[in-house]
C-alpha cells in the first residue's frame, strides 16, 4: 500500500514539473538566457596598476571578488558574496580596499580587506570591519591610510562626515564631535574633498532649492555661495586651490549645461572651460589625485562621449585608431601613473568588452567580454530620426530594427522613457530593446520635451504638458517611422515604465488609429493622486516646482482629471497590460488598482501582472524575465503575430 | 479627605477614558449608528516588523483610539466613533516598554469622521526593520479601502458609504462607486 502512495506521489510530482516545464514559452525561455548578470562586473584597477579587481557571477547568483595579477596572469578569489552583500568597493592603495556591505535591508557597514602577498601572490586577506551605518565619500588617493566617510548616528537623517584613519586599531574612537568635518555645518547630502583631503565644499538640493557651501580657508567658516531653484544647474566638480575657484556644470543664464570656473572670492563665473554646441554636459569625472578633470561626458547622436581633460585621450587615440574605433571606448579605471588603463568599448550591439592598456609595454589586450552569451542572437542596429512635433519643436529618436527587418516589416513597440524631465534615450546597448529586437520587434524611443540633455528651453518647454505636447512629441517621432516605410504600421503597441506607463496609456485613448495596444509597467494613471499622495512628503519648497511643472492640483484639478487615464478608461478599446510592484514607493500601488477596476467596469479585461519584490523599476533577473516575456506574448496576442521565434546567428 | 476625592475622580476619568477607547472596539459593525457617530475605516500596511499598537487622539479629550493584534500586511479595523477629527498620534514597537514608541502627531495623518458615513482617508503604512530604519507614510488606496469593506460589510458599505475625507478632495470613490 505504501509504495502504491508512493508511485502516485511520484507520478503526481512528474505531472507537476512536466507542466512547470509546458508553461515556460519560447520568449520566457528566451530571456531566461537574455537577461542575465554579466560575467564580470565593477573591474577596477589597483592604484600600482598591477592587479585588476572584478566581481565573478556565476550561474547560482553566487559573486566573488576575484584579483587578477597582471605580471603572472595569477586569478585568485579574495571574497564569496553569496548573499550579493557587497554594494561597492574600492581600492585605498595597492594592498588594502574598502568594501560597503548591506547587512539589513536599509542598512550598510564598512569593510577594510588587507592583501598579504609573498612572493607575487596573495597569501592572505585580513577582514575588519570598520563601521556600521557608513559608506565611503572618497578614498582620498593622496593621503596614505585615510579615508573619508559618512556616517549616520541612531536616527539621524543627514550624516556625520569623518575622516578616518584606516592604520588605527580603533575605528569609533575617531567619530568624537570635533573630529566631524561638518561640525557646524548646514545639513547637506553631497562633499567635495580638495587634493588634500579637507572638506571643501557641501551642497544640498532641498524644499526646491539648490544650496551650495564653501568653507573659508582661514576663518574656517561655511559660507553660503549659491543658492537658486533647484531647476538651475549649479555642480561643483572641483575644487582649484591655488586660484581659489570652483569648476562648476551650471547653465546660469544660458540654454546648456556648461564647464565653467566660479571665483570663490566674489561669486562670479569665470571662463567656460569646455562646452558643446546644442548640447548639456552631462557629468564630469575627476581624476584619483583630486586635481584635475579626468574626462567630461556629453551624448551625442545617442552614444555618451568623453572629452578627456589629461595627456590620457590623446593616449587613448594614439593605441585605438590604428585597428578600433576610439569613439566607442571609455575609460574606466587607471592607475595612479596613467601607465595602465581599463577600457570598455561598448555601442548599442556589443553589451561591452574590457579592454587592457599597458602603455609602457605598448600592449592593448581584451580583458573580458561583459555579456558573451549574446553573441549567439542577432541583434538590432539603431539608428537616429528626427521627428517636427505639432507645434515644430524637432524631436530626437532612436529607432531599433530587428535583423531580420529586410525580410518582413515588423511590428513596432513604442518606449517613451519615464521622468518625463531630466531622463532621456538613447543608443547605448540596452538588453531590453535587444530582448524585444531579437523576437522580431522593432522599437522606438523618443527623446520628448523634458529630455534631459538637450538645453533648459527644451526640458521647460514640457512644463504642464502631460498627455499634451509631450504625447504629441510622441506621436511625430511613430509617425516619421510609419512614414519611413520601415514598419508593418498596422501592428504599432506602446510600453512604457513610471511616466512612460502613463504615456503609454494616454497615447492608446488619444491616439487609437495609431496604437493597436499598450503596456504600462509601475505607470501614473491619475495625476491628482500622484501630485496628492504620491509626492505629499516631498515638502512645500518642492511643491512650487510641481505645480509649475505638473499643474497646481487644488485649482486644475477638472483639468488634471480629464488627462488621467483612469478617468478616461471607457475610451480605452484597445488590449491593455497593467504591471505593478509591491514594494513602489514613488508611484503607489494605488495607480495600478484604479486602473485595473476601472478598466473592468469598462468591459476591458486588462492582461496584468504583479512583481512582488520589486520597487520602482527593476533589481531582480527574474522581474526582467516575467516582465519582457509576459510583454512580448502580450504583443502578440494583441498584434496577431506568429509565435515568437528567436533570431539567433 | 480632598487628597482621597481627587485620587477618586481621577482614577473615575481613567475609567471612563479607557471604556471610552473600549466601546469603540466592541462595537458590531451593523449596529445602528448613534446620533454624532460615524464609521472610521483604519487601515495599516505593516512591512517589517508588525507594531504592537497604534493610537490615535480624537476631538475630544476622552475619544482616543488604539488598535492592536497588527500583522504583516494589509489590517483593517472599523471603529463607530464620534464625528471629529482623528490623528495618527503614537507607534509602539514593543509593548513590554512603554517609552519605545515612535511620535507621528505631527506628521499630520489625520481622518475626519463624517456623521453616517464610513470615512477612510489613507493607509497608514509601518516600515519597522530596525530602529534605525523606521519610516512611517500616509497613502490614500481608497480603491482597496472600498473593496474590503465591500467584502466584509456589506450593510454597511451601503448603509454609511466610504466616503474619503482626507487632506485634499479626491473625486475618485464617486467614479468607483458610480457603475
Amino acid at each position: 500500500m505504501k509504495n502504491i502512495f508512493a508511485v502516485f506521489l511520484l507520478c503526481l510530482c512528474l505531472v507537476a514539473h512536466a507542466s512547470e516545464q509546458k508553461e515556460l514559452s519560447v520568449s520566457h525561455k528566451h530571456a531566461q538566457v537574455f537577461f542575465q548578470n554579466p560575467q564580470y562586473s565593477s573591474p577596477k584597477i589597483d592604484p600600482s596598476g598591477r592587479r585588476v579587481s572584478f566581481f565573478e557571477h556565476d550561474k547560482n547568483g553566487d559573486k566573488k571578488l576575484s584579483l587578477l595579477d597582471l605580471d603572472s596572469n595569477n586569478m585568485q578569489i579574495v571574497y564569496v558574496d553569496k548573499l550579493d552583500r557587497v554594494i561597492s568597493y574600492d581600492w585605498i592603495d595597492q594592498d588594502t580596499m574598502v568594501l560597503t556591505v548591506r547587512y539589513q535591508e536599509h542598512s550598510q557597514s564598512l569593510y577594510k580587506f588587507d592583501f598579504i602577498y609573498s612572493d607575487g601572490l596573495l597569501k592572505e586577506v585580513e577582514q575588519k570591519l570598520i563601521l556600521d551605518n557608513a559608506y565611503l565619500l572618497d578614498p582620498l588617493s593622496n593621503l596614505q591610510d585615510k579615508i573619508a566617510i559618512a556616517y549616520f548616528s541612531v536616527g539621524e537623517r543627514y550624516p556625520n562626515i569623518y575622516k578616518i584613519d584606516l592604520s588605527a586599531k580603533n575605528t569609533s574612537s575617531q567619530l568624537g564631535g570635533k573630529k566631524k568635518l561638518n561640525r557646524l555645518a548646514p545639513d547637506a547630502d553631497s562633499w567635495l574633498f580638495n587634493s588634500n583631503g579637507q572638506l571643501q565644499v557641501m551642497q544640498a538640493i532641498k524644499e526646491g532649492k539648490n544650496i551650495v557651501w564653501y568653507k573659508e580657508p582661514k576663518k574656517g567658516r561655511w559660507v553660503e555661495i549659491w543658492n537658486k531653484t533647484k531647476e538651475a544647474r549649479f555642480k561643483p566638480v572641483l575644487f582649484l586651490e591655488d586660484k581659489n575657484q570652483l569648476l562648476v556644470l551650471n547653465n546660469h543664464e544660458k540654454n546648456f549645461i556648461e564647464l565653467t570656473k566660479f571665483n570663490l572670492a566674489d561669486k562670479t563665473f569665470g571662463e567656460t572651460v569646455f562646452k558643446v554646441e546644442g548640447r548639456d554636459i552631462d557629468n564630469v569625472v575627476r581624476n584619483q589625485q583630486r586635481d584635475n578633470i579626468l574626462y567630461a561626458s556629453y551624448t551625442e547622436n545617442g552614444i555618451v562621449r568623453q572629452k578627456y581633460f589629461t595627456d590620457l585621450g590623446s593616449f587613448i587615440k594614439k593605441h585605438l585608431n590604428k585597428n578600433l574605433n576610439a569613439r566607442d571606448f571609455w575609460v574606466v579605471d587607471k592607475s595612479i601613473d596613467n601607465s595602465t588603463v581599463l577600457a570598455l568599448k561598448t555601442n548599442s550591439r556589443q553589451a561591452g568588452v574590457y579592454y587592457l592598456f599597458e602603455s609602457d609595454r605598448v600592449q592593448l589586450s581584451i580583458l573580458t567580454e561583459t555579456k558573451p552569451w549574446m553573441s549567439k542572437f542577432q541583434l538590432g542596429k539603431s539608428e537616429r530620426i528626427t521627428s517636427t512635433s505639432s507645434d515644430g519643436l524637432e524631436i530626437e529618436s532612436f529607432l531599433t530594427l530587428p535583423a531580420n527587418s529586410k525580410e518582413s516589416k515588423p511590428p513596432l513597440i513604442v518606449v517613451p522613457h519615464g521622468g518625463p524631465v531630466n531622463v532621456r534615450s538613447n543608443r547605448e546597448f540596452s538588453m531590453q530593446t535587444q530582448y524585444l529586437a531579437s523576437l522580431g520587434y522593432a522599437v522606438l524611443h523618443p527623446n520628448y520635451r523634458g529630455s534631459a540633455g538637450y538645453g533648459k528651453e527644451f526640458k521647460e518647454a514640457a512644463k504642464q504638458q502631460w498627455g499634451k505636447l509631450i504625447e504629441d512629441d510622441i506621436d511625430s517621432a511613430t509617425q516619421a517611422v510609419i512614414d519611413s516605410g520601415l514598419i508593418d504600421t498596422n501592428k504599432i503597441c506602446i510600453y512604457g515604465a513610471s511616466y512612460g506607463g502613463y504615456s503609454a496609456l494616454i497615447s492608446a485613448i488619444r491616439r487609437p488609429d495609431i496604437y493597436k495596444c499598450a503596456a504600462s509597467y509601475v505607470g501614473v494613471t491619475d495625476i491628482n493622486l500622484m501630485l496628492e499622495n504620491d509626492f505629499r512628503s516631498l515638502g512645500e519648497g518642492n511643491l512650487q516646482w510641481i505645480k509649475k511643472y505638473y499643474g497646481d492640483h487644488r485649482k486644475q484639478q477638472a483639468d488634471l482629471l480629464q488627462r488621467s487615464p483612469v478617468y478616461l478608461a471607457k475610451q480605452l478599446k484597445q488590449p491593455v497590460f497593467l504591471a505593478h510592484s509591491l514594494r513602489d514607493d514613488v508611484v503607489d500601488i494605488e495607480h495600478y488598482y484604479r486602473m485595473k477596476s476601472e478598466l473592468v467596469k469598462a468591459g476591458n479585461s486588462a492582461t496584468t501582472l504583479f512583481l512582488e519584490k520589486e520597487g520602482h523599476g527593476f533589481k531582480y533577473l527574474e522581474s526582467y524575465e516575467q516582465l519582457y516575456s509576459s510583454l512580448d506574448t502580450f504583443f502578440r496576442k494583441s498584434l496577431n503575430l506568429p509565435e515568437p521565434v528567436v533570431l539567433q546567428k | 479627605m480632598i487628597s482621597l476625592c481627587k485620587t477618586i475622580f481621577s482614577l473615575a476619568l481613567l475609567g471612563a477614558a479607557l471604556s471610552s477607547d473600549l466601546e469603540a472596539q466592541r462595537l458590531t459593525p451593523e449596529a445602528t449608528l448613534k446620533n454624532g457617530h460615524g464609521y472610521l475605516l483604519l487601515a495599516v500596511e505593516s512591512l517589517g516588523t508588525p507594531p504592537k499598537k497604534i493610537l490615535l487622539k480624537g476631538p475630544k479629550v476622552f475619544s482616543s483610539l488604539s488598535i492592536d493584534k497588527l500583522k504583516i500586511g494589509d489590517n483593517y479595523r472599523i471603529l463607530e466613533v464620534p464625528i471629529g477629527r482623528y490623528y495618527y498620534s503614537q507607534v509602539y514597537s514593543d509593548e513590554e516598554k512603554s517609552s519605545a514608541y515612535w511620535e507621528i502627531l505631527s506628521f499630520d495623518y489625520y481622518i475626519d469622521v463624517q456623521e453616517n458615513q464610513t470615512s477612510y482617508a489613507g493607509h497608514l503604512i509601518s516600515e519597522m526593520y530596525s530602529d534605525q530604519h523606521t519610516d512611517f507614510n500616509f497613502r490614500n488606496r481608497s480603491s482597496r479601502a472600498y473593496k474590503y469593506l465591500k467584502e466584509c460589510c456589506e450593510l454597511i458599505s451601503k448603509k454609511y458609504p466610504l466616503t474619503f475625507t482626507g487632506s485634499y478632495p479626491d473625486p475618485f470613490l464617486d467614479l468607483l462607486i458610480r457603475e
